[in-house]
């Protein structure tokens, strides 16, 4: 299943930028940093100009980052960025428990192969959002609901790329570790998984970002804390400056947990090009 | 593929052991509320479920409400389609425009852009023009990746060959570039697709005046739980069946291609 294949495709390796020492570090963090300045330049001048609204519809950058502070300063901020956090993470933690076996079993084994792919292949394009509501009968308004919107939202890049992935290791590596007389268990633990480990690091970056949708999407529908129920929250009680400090937040969040992953992965597979 | 056909046995091994799965997985659905494992009000049985699919299709709400989201959904679509590919395969072409736009994404692509609907309606009221927006928004960014990376990879040889034989550099764009991205653009399309469904439904869950989104909700809200879980396996079905459809539509529209989408 192409989707699959794309989703396990490793990141082609990118153009090495040559510049060296202290001057290409700093242009390097430069270009990293300019969007973000961009990003809050062309919100500065949107607001300076009313294009959007007034300052009640569009405050500017310092009056949300002002707010920012004393919602941070009030603890307001701290409990519910602390509550989205551990949702995303316990939520990736559970998609990876259980997408990784599941995948491996399906891209090692024809039989669970055979039986499985065709119901993975039906539940990947349904919208999971649409079980929330039922979610929220069986878990109730808590975190439970929350995280397992979270995890079938992860779930699926995960199992996809993890299949993808194992089934298209090298045969010649396994059959060379069997003629050495490598047994079955040895060679999925010593072997497959490590030649796979670049296709399912790659979909475990994409099951994290639906992770973190998932969470935030159901925090926003409803529930009574994390960072969606601040932003509607705000919404609702007509404190825009809320609205818009959580999704900078949310942005920050995504970006750091993004960014955090893709290091992670390229020590991980420092050994791949 | 065996030479003249395959032999039944390869057919029932295809379709035995998913469908023992299913019936297995029907099962379990119908003892848990049964023996216990859940309330029976949280989680009916399918054999109340299946039935009051039937009921909320008839519901005169219901049509309106689907239609609603359906013209809605289909414009956005249609804009993120249109406008994603042209700008993924500008950026794959032209380096400027690339180191320009390629930040943007990366910062973009973790957000979730459902997220931005309340400031969308804080901007430009509960209107449709709103609703396509988001839609738009989110169902973009995996567009604009996969028609940049179709562009990118265009065979130089290609591109060398047309311009050797004349062809001016615009032309060589929808000539050249464009078909050959085409299957990588289709296939971002499978997944912008489902993409676009979760945020048409996550936007009218989350501003319920109108659509299938607020219907859902609308029922959860008066406590009618079982036309929820109906409701969310009608909805499921259409996002399978979408997708079914998409993939048969690429697959007659591409018939030179061997790959899958």
């Amino acid at each position: 299943m192409a989707v699959g294949e794309a989703l396990a495709a490793p990141d082609p390796a990118p153009a090495r930028d040559r510049r060296a020492g202290w001057a290409g570090r700093a242009g390097r963090a430069l270009e990293r940093v300019a969007p973000l300045a961009a990003v809050a330049a062309v919100w500065w001048v949107l607001a300076a100009v009313d294009a959007l609204g007034d300052d009640f519809v569009l405050p500017p950058p310092d009056a949300v980052a002002v707010r920012a502070a004393a919602l941070w300063r009030s603890g307001a901020l701290p409990e519910a960025l602390g509550a989205t956090v551990w949702r995303v993470l316990a939520s990736f933690a559970l998609a990876l428990a259980v997408g990784v076996p599941l995948g491996t079993a399906m891209g090692h084994l024809p039989a669970v192969n055979r039986a499985l792919r065709p119901l993975v292949s039906f539940a990947f394009p349904v919208p999971k959002i649409a079980l929330y509501p039922a979610l929220l009968i069986v878990l109730g308004f808590g975190a439970p609901s929350k995280i397992a919107l979270g995890v079938l939202e992860a779930l699926f890049p995960i199992v996809l790329a993890t299949a993808a992935a194992t089934s298209q290791v090298d045969r010649r590596l396994v059959w060379s570790a069997r003629s050495l007389g490598t047994g079955p268990g040895a060679v999925l633990r010593r072997v497959v998984l490590p030649a796979a480990l670049p296709g399912v690091l790659t979909g475990a970056r994409i099951g994290l970002v639906g992770a973190l949708i998932g969470v935030f999407v159901a925090e926003m529908v409803s529930s009574l804390d994390g960072l969606g129920h601040l932003m509607v929250n705000g919404w609702r009680l007509l404190q825009n400056a809320d609205v818009y400090a959580a999704i900078v937040t949310v942005s920050l969040l995504g970006l750091v947990l993004d960014r955090s992953f893709v290091a992670l992965r390229r020590r991980l597979v420092a050994w791949q090009a | 593929m065996s030479a003249g056909g395959a032999p039944r046995g390869v057919a029932l091994g295809a379709v035995v052991p998913p469908a023992l799965v299913v019936l297995a997985a029907l099962a379990a659905w119908q003892a848990a509320p049964a023996l216990g494992w859940v309330r029976p009000t949280s989680v009916p049985p399918p054999t109340t479920v299946l039935p009051a699919v039937g009921g909320v299709l008839t519901d005169p709400r219901f049509g309106p409400d689907l239609l609603d989201s359906a013209r809605r959904w289909a414009i956005g679509v249609a804009v993120a389609a249109v406008g994603g590919t042209a700008l993924g395969v500008l950026m794959g072409r032209s380096a400027r425009v690339e180191r320009v736009l390629d930040p943007v994404l990366v910062m973009l692509y973790p957000v979730p852009k459902v997220a931005l609907v309340l400031l969308l309606v804080l901007w430009f009221g509960t209107g449709d023009l709103t609703r396509v927006l988001v839609i738009v928004l989110g169902t973009s960014v995996p567009i604009i990746i996969a028609a940049f990376h179709g562009a990118n990879e265009v065979d130089r040889r290609l591109l060398w060959s047309a311009r050797a034989l004349g062809t001016r550099p615009a032309a060589v764009l929808h000539r050249v570039v464009l078909p050959a991205a085409l299957p990588s653009v289709l296939s971002g399309g499978r997944i912008a697709l489902s993409i676009s469904i979760f945020t048409l439904l996550a936007s009218e869950l989350l501003i319920r005046d109108a659509g299938v989104g607020a219907y859902l909700f609308n029922r959860l809200d008066s406590g009618q739980f079982v036309d929820v879980w109906a409701t969310a396996l009608l909805l499921a079905a259409l996002g399978f069946l979408l997708d079914r459809i998409y993939v048969a539509a690429v697959r007659g529209a591409l018939r030179w291609w061997d790959g899958e989408v």
